[in-house]
């Protein structure tokens, strides 16, 4: 599932790293470029990183992004919920449903145990989900996973 | 061109120290690959030993005295506190060049004005290369060199969870700092505590003004804003452990924490709980919109006597005569710079904190 917006141009992207407010009314346009030409990675990049918390309106759109077939695109996705914390508490199936894709790396995953951590207060079957990755075999995720259940929600 | 990247040990402990057992493995495995610090092209010379460049010629004013007896001069200043560069210190400085890739190599007027920079301190740590093309470092230093100056480089591996990898890079001027790319590290950081992990490396200046030349090492880190606390945190347990590494196998002590944290001075958490480490930058914004206080040089106050009081923030607009939105041109980061003594002087001789143009230390 690829992200909807248009590809911005190079200098498109150089000033919304710049211009929070601006990237965040952009952010879908950021993500496709996030998958696109590799000139473009990069700035797209830095826009990600410096936009802040997305508006709560994106929500659904950026749990779409959680089943793209880009690992960058999900874990930006991941990343730009997990800056919404307990706003983003519809997430918490989708979150879940980064585990189980056997494609998504331990990276990715990471990114979805944050996420969920962000969110706060977990619903039992966020918590079995986390509780199968902290007796995977990577010892990152697991240790990360443990942390989380250990962590008062 | 890639950095020495050691491997550790695979310890597989559960204790309640877990984190910091892989990476005293490093150090170990460390051991090995360190101590020659064989240069590349067979010139050969070692930073575990001070470099001895001849006579000591005391030559200068005398406005102080180092613990040693060694004379050294305050030096002039021209953009608020930023002293020009002299043989009597060291200017070191940190620099996150935005996205400093391809754009940015291409554009002669940002890479005059990133050269100018540079020119302006004897090393700076660079944050943020985000180019497949290794030769971005090397134009850089064509700018920076076209005056008759003779700087080098250093450059660390390309790091990042996603396809947009960074590097970091150390560009020193080679007359006045030795060092070479057998001496600097990545750490290694198995358990992806941080998402960049540091370029270690290490240097010692060049003179024969004193026959005991100050050598040190410098940790370029940048933090992943999204997670910044978690892994300054984090930074705490590796710094403690790149210290340990830097003493063990070349007695330095004077081990510099630099970079863009994203963190301001008093969000430093566990490095802070290391004995006397402490941010020289406390009080002056950090990015070019001036809101913001995320670059930091970081020294144990009780080891590192060779900090002369003197830091700050060079201010892109300020320095360039231009307004912010061409400054973004060149970075949303300024520049962040400390100035050093170039003679090595005994532990716990105390940094001149007294002298600060800036209000910058507190």
């Amino acid at each position: 599932m690829g992200s909807t917006g248009i590809i911005p141009k190079a200098d498109q992207l150089q000033q919304w790293a710049n211009e929070p407010e601006l990237a965040r009314k952009n952010l879908r346009s950021i993500l496709a470029a996030v998958e696109s030409d590799e000139s473009l990675i990069d700035w797209a990049t830095e826009a990600l990183e410096n936009c802040g918390s997305p508006a709560q309106n994106e929500l659904g759109f950026l749990q779409q992004q959680l089943q793209s077939a880009s690992p960058d695109v999900i874990y930006w996705a991941c990343k730009l919920i997990a800056r919404l914390g307990p706003l983003a508490n519809d997430c918490q199936p989708a979150l879940c449903g980064v585990f189980s894709a056997s494609e998504n790396s331990d990276t990715v995953k990471q990114q979805a145990l944050i996420a969920l951590g962000r969110i706060g207060k977990l619903e039992s079957e966020s918590l079995n989900a986390i509780k199968f990755v902290a007796q995977c075999s990577s010892v990152n995720l697991s240790s990360l996973a443990s942390k989380l259940l250990e962590s008062p929600s | 061109m890639s950095t020495t990247r050691y491997r550790k040990r695979n310890s597989g402990s559960s204790t309640s120290n877990s984190n910091m057992l892989p990476l005293i493995g490093t150090i170990v495995m460390g051991l090995f690959g360190y101590a020659g610090c064989q240069p590349e092209g067979g010139e050969s010379f070692d930073l575990s030993r001070p470099p001895n460049n001849g006579a000591f010629v005391d030559t200068v004013p005398n406005r102080g005295t180092s613990k040693s007896g060694t004379r050294y001069v305050s030096t002039e200043t021209t953009h608020r506190g930023l002293p020009l560069k002299a043989q009597e210190t060291i200017l070191i400085a940190s620099f996150n060049i935005q996205v400093f890739g391809e754009s940015k190599m291409n554009d002669r007027w940002v890479m005059e004005r990133l050269a100018e920079v540079v020119r302006r301190f004897d090393i700076v740590a660079i944050q943020e290369i985000r180019s497949k093309d290794q030769m971005l470092i090397p134009t850089l230093l064509n700018y920076v060199n076209a005056n008759g100056a003779r700087y080098d480089f250093l450059i660390g591996e390309r790091l990042g969870d996603t396809s947009s990898k960074e590097q970091y890079a150390y560009v020193y001027d080679a007359t006045k700092v030795i060092s070479n790319q057998q001496c600097a590290y990545t750490f290694n950081d198995d358990i992806n505590l941080l998402h960049r992990e540091p370029l270690i490396a290490r240097f010692a200046v060049q003179t024969n003004r004193t026959q005991n030349p100050w050598r040190f090492s410098l940790v370029n880190l940048h933090t992943d804003p999204d997670v910044a606390q978690r892994e300054v945190d984090s930074m705490g347990g590796i710094l403690r452990v790149i210290r340990n590494f830097e003493f063990s196998t070349g007695q330095e002590d004077d081990v510099i924490l630099l970079g863009d944290l994203n963190a301001g001075p008093n969000q430093l958490g566990q490095i802070q709980t290391l004995a006397n480490m402490r941010p020289l930058i406390a009080n002056q914004a950090t990015n070019v919109l001036g809101t913001e206080i995320y670059d930091n040089i970081l020294i144990d106050t009780n080891v590192t006597g060779e900090f002369k009081g003197n830091c700050g923030v060079m201010n892109l607009q300020d320095f360039f005569h231009i307004q912010t939105r061409d400054a973004l041109k060149l970075s949303d980061h300024q520049p962040v710079w400390a100035e050093f003594l170039i003679e090595e002087r005994s532990a716990y001789a105390q940094p001149q904190f007294a002298q600060q143009p800036n209000g910058a230390f507190r």
